[in-house]
């Protein structure tokens, strides 16, 4: 029994220490944007020789959506000898594939790829794309995205930079006045971006490519063996496999696109849980190459073991709570009685509701939407949804590693009506 | 007259917690007995929370306040919610493609279908962004001082005398020469463009063939000619294109500046301030550093260079990449770059530096300031977030 009450009240003590590091993770971040240096990296530059590129478009059951990113990627201001689009028609049974293939008779430099058999999911449709690809870089979009006209030069040209691995752009929810939660998705997409992104890259720590609005060094990718196709969140073990070889992975805040935010609480549960559950995968198999990596500095590391942490804090939160229960119900509530505890509690509950809300107002005034802002307590309901979620996903994988369960890449399902 | 309600929100509040401590007081003063006893704080404190929970109206009384307190913030939140002021969405310009003449283009799309006849000499108003008025003529030389409050627009060329202000934008459908001092807001060549000593530009100028720009101008937001853009002395800038920029030669020889040094023999040495090519070695390879990087005089780097320092070249050094700095980027005179600059902080290109060749398009970008010296050619733009400055 007293081994078990000091685990319970170490577990306490850990809990709230590492509640204190993200707090402060978020408040640097947001005094970064406010006052920081900002580091812009290359989308300025105007350059006559680019690499070849190839857009790769991975679509499952995707007639809702098809033809509206087809026709943006149709007039895209890029030379048309270094330019090609493969969209990859991943396992569709809806009217998916005929889109792709009136688009494909109509521009050459469309050629899709019909997946009928092998394993589904977007990493195993990268790696049969990946063969085919023609480009030097490959830029990704999920089909419900809407690429401006000069995104893929602006992506391009920061390969300019031979240390440049991946390049990440922003993503802006272009449907996100349809109900409280798309209007809640801006706010966290708006926080995610231009604050937290952008800040790890003033801070030479480590932005994340989004596996979307972003491309990639195609022979890089083939060297590394290409996507785990048992990955669900392929995007952040690129970010991890680039950095933990030598490779710098670029955020940039100006390079933007509308993507479409998911309006049901349940297709964004959903999403969440995957995005928790994968990112989760990645950190069991990646944390300890990254830290032994030779071209990571102390700090970076740093900032990867929080960043591969992440999606791990909502279960540990919850456990705590079964734990702050437990004590209490023991009578070991004199743990507060300890000055340190006291004082790492208090600084939780001034600094730590205030923190993340911080981050989203700085981002919400840095992007001139004001108004939004008064939406900002409703973020607490999306912090507790996402909570669940977020724990769901990482007691997923927690699972997936003791039983050697593989996940079944799960499509978010699209809301756009014409 | 909009109503001032934020003293009425004070004074109710104030009464609020004045009446509330009309209430809790006298009566906590009551249960205490001796207002005068000075127990310490923490056992004041506790009787307080005691007496509260026996005192049924002040348990709910206080249960209201902190609802109040946690629905307050609320109130704004479903205000917004039920009757949104944010409407839009964060807009990305769908049609926005990297071009050198952006700022000219929008301006002349707008005025070209409103301004009718150009044959025509007369002033006319048309509506652009706003009404504006437009004095239209022919060929014209304006040799007095003079200042036009209009857009003006000339159908041939134009050749002005010195301090002329041209407050509104100026087309030129010739070839322009303006003399000492002009004020310009914008102007728009289809010929060339001469800009006399210490001209003034506060937004753009673009031309279809030569810009010249003589000593100490200031040239605005971006400067876009379609053929050569030579700059004089001393002239500050933010934004130039040109096939090439060229940099008029200095008046006045200065020594070469030779950044790093140190360098001891034919062979690659790193310390702990950087790493240093000895001169007149050929690297194959791209060279990346987390540190300073010197390459030495003549020099060739086959590929590019990326430093999370600073980049220095001594004369004469080539580079047939890309230079990318974290830090600043230096180069001595006459040295090469086929590929593009950027630094996050300083760019000093030495004299005679050419960067890229005839026919292609490169970038000089030195984020903080971009400082060009004297015979400096450059093939495509050169840009800078702050300061661009000609130096001797």
């Amino acid at each position: 029994m007293a081994m078990l009450l000091i685990l319970l009240r170490a577990y306490m003590v850990f809990l709230i220490v590492v509640i204190l590091i993200y707090i402060l993770r978020h408040l640097i971040f947001s005094m970064n944007r406010l006052s920081g240096i900002q580091y812009t990296h290359y989308p300025d530059i105007m350059d006559s020789d680019l690499p070849s590129v190839t857009v790769m478009v991975p679509m499952h059951n995707e007639e809702k959506v098809a033809r509206n990113i087809l026709d943006l990627l149709s007039v895209i201001d890029y030379p048309q000898s270094l330019f090609e689009v493969i969209p990859i028609n991943d396992h569709s049974t809806d009217g998916t594939v005929a889109i792709l293939d009136q688009y494909a008779a109509k521009f050459p430099y469309i050629r899709p790829l019909h997946r009928s058999s092998g394993r589904r999911g977007k990493s195993a449709a990268l790696n049969e794309a990946l063969i085919r690809a023609r480009g030097d870089i490959i830029i990704l979009f999920d089909a419900d995205y809407l690429p401006p006209q000069g995104i893929v030069r602006s992506l391009a040209v920061c390969f300019k930079n031979p240390v440049v691995g991946a390049v990440m752009g922003r993503v802006i929810p272009e449907n996100a006045q349809t109900n409280l939660l798309t209007k809640l998705l801006a706010l966290e997409r708006s926080a995610g971006y231009q604050v937290d992104q952008q800040a790890r890259q003033n801070m030479h720590l480590i932005p994340q490519f989004g596996g979307t609005v972003g491309g990639f060094r195609k022979d890089i990718v083939r060297e590394l063996g290409g996507f785990s196709p048992d990955s669900l969140t392929e995007d952040t073990e690129l970010t991890f496999r680039l950095l933990i070889n030598g490779w710098q992975v670029l955020y940039n805040n100006r390079i933007e696109c509308y993507e479409e935010v998911p309006e049901d609480w349940d297709v964004r549960g959903r999403q969440i849980r995957r995005w928790a559950r994968g990112h989760c995968q990645v950190m069991f198999r990646y944390m300890g190459a990254m830290l032994r990596s030779a071209y990571l500095s102390p700090v970076t590391k740093f900032d990867g073991v929080l960043l591969l942490f992440i999606y791990l804090v909502p279960l540990l939160l919850m456990v705590g709570i079964a734990d702050a229960v437990t004590l209490f119900f023991l009578d070991q509530v004199r743990l507060l009685d300890s000055m340190f505890i006291f004082l790492a509690v208090a600084m939780f509950n001034i600094f730590g509701n205030f923190a993340p809300f911080y981050q989203v107002g700085t981002a919400s005034f840095l992007d001139g939407f004001t108004d939004r802002i008064r939406l900002l307590p409703f973020v607490l309901f999306n912090f507790l949804f996402n909570m669940l979620y977020t724990a769901h996903g990482s007691f997923d994988a927690i699972i997936d590693i003791l039983f050697g369960r593989t996940g079944l890449w799960q499509k978010t399902e699209r809301f756009r009506k014409s | 007259m909009a109503k001032n309600r934020t003293l009425p929100k004070i004074i109710t509040a104030g009464a609020g917690f004045l009446l509330f401590l009309a209430i809790i007081v006298p009566r906590v003063i009551a249960a205490d007995g001796e207002p005068s006893q000075m127990l310490p704080f923490h056992e004041k404190f506790l009787q307080f929370m005691q007496y509260i929970f026996t005192v049924p109206e002040l348990f709910w009384l206080l249960v209201l306040v902190m609802a109040a307190m946690i629905v307050l913030p609320f109130y704004a939140a479903i205000r917004e919610l039920l009757h949104p002021r944010d409407i839009q969405a964060q807009t990305v310009d769908m049609e926005y493609t990297k071009e050198f003449r952006y700022f000219e283009r929008a301006f002349l799309e707008k005025l070209c279908p409103v301004i009718g006849d150009v044959t025509i000499s007369d002033v006319r108003v048309v509506m652009l962004s706003k009404t504006e008025k437009i004095e239209v003529s022919g060929a014209r030389r304006v040799m007095d001082p003079r200042t036009f409050e209009t857009i003006v627009y000339v159908n041939g060329d134009i050749e002005t005398g010195v301090g002329i202000v041209f407050e509104k934008e100026l087309i030129v459908a010739g070839s322009a020469q303006l003399g000492h001092d002009t004020l310009l807001r914008a102007i728009s060549v289809r010929g060339s463009l001469t800009l006399g000593r210490r001209a003034s530009l506060s937004r753009w100028a673009g031309a279809d063939g030569d810009i010249t720009a003589g000593d100490e101008c200031i040239l605005g937001v971006q400067v876009v000619s379609g053929k050569t853009l030579l700059l004089g002395q001393g002239c500050l800038f933010k934004s130039l294109s040109g096939a090439p920029i060229q940099i008029a030669p200095s008046h006045s020889e200065r020594p070469a500046i030779v950044p790093g040094g140190d360098i001891r023999s034919h062979a690659w040495y790193i310390n702990r301030d950087g790493f240093s090519l000895p001169p007149g070695v050929t690297v194959e390879k791209d060279i990346i550093a987390k540190t300073n990087i010197v390459v030495g005089a003549g020099s060739r780097v086959r590929g590019s260079i990326t430093a999370s320092g600073t980049v220095g070249l001594e004369a004469g050094a080539v580079v047939e990449g890309s230079i990318f700095a974290e830090s600043g980027v230096l180069t001595a005179q006459d040295c090469r770059i086929g590929g593009d600059i950027f630094s996050q902080h300083q760019i000093l290109l030495g004299s005679g530096t050419i960067v890229g060749e005839p026919g292609s398009v490169r970038s000089v970008i030195g984020k903080d300031k971009l400082f060009l010296s004297g015979g400096v050619i450059i093939y495509g733009t050169a840009f800078s977030e702050r300061d661009g400055e000609v130096i001797p």
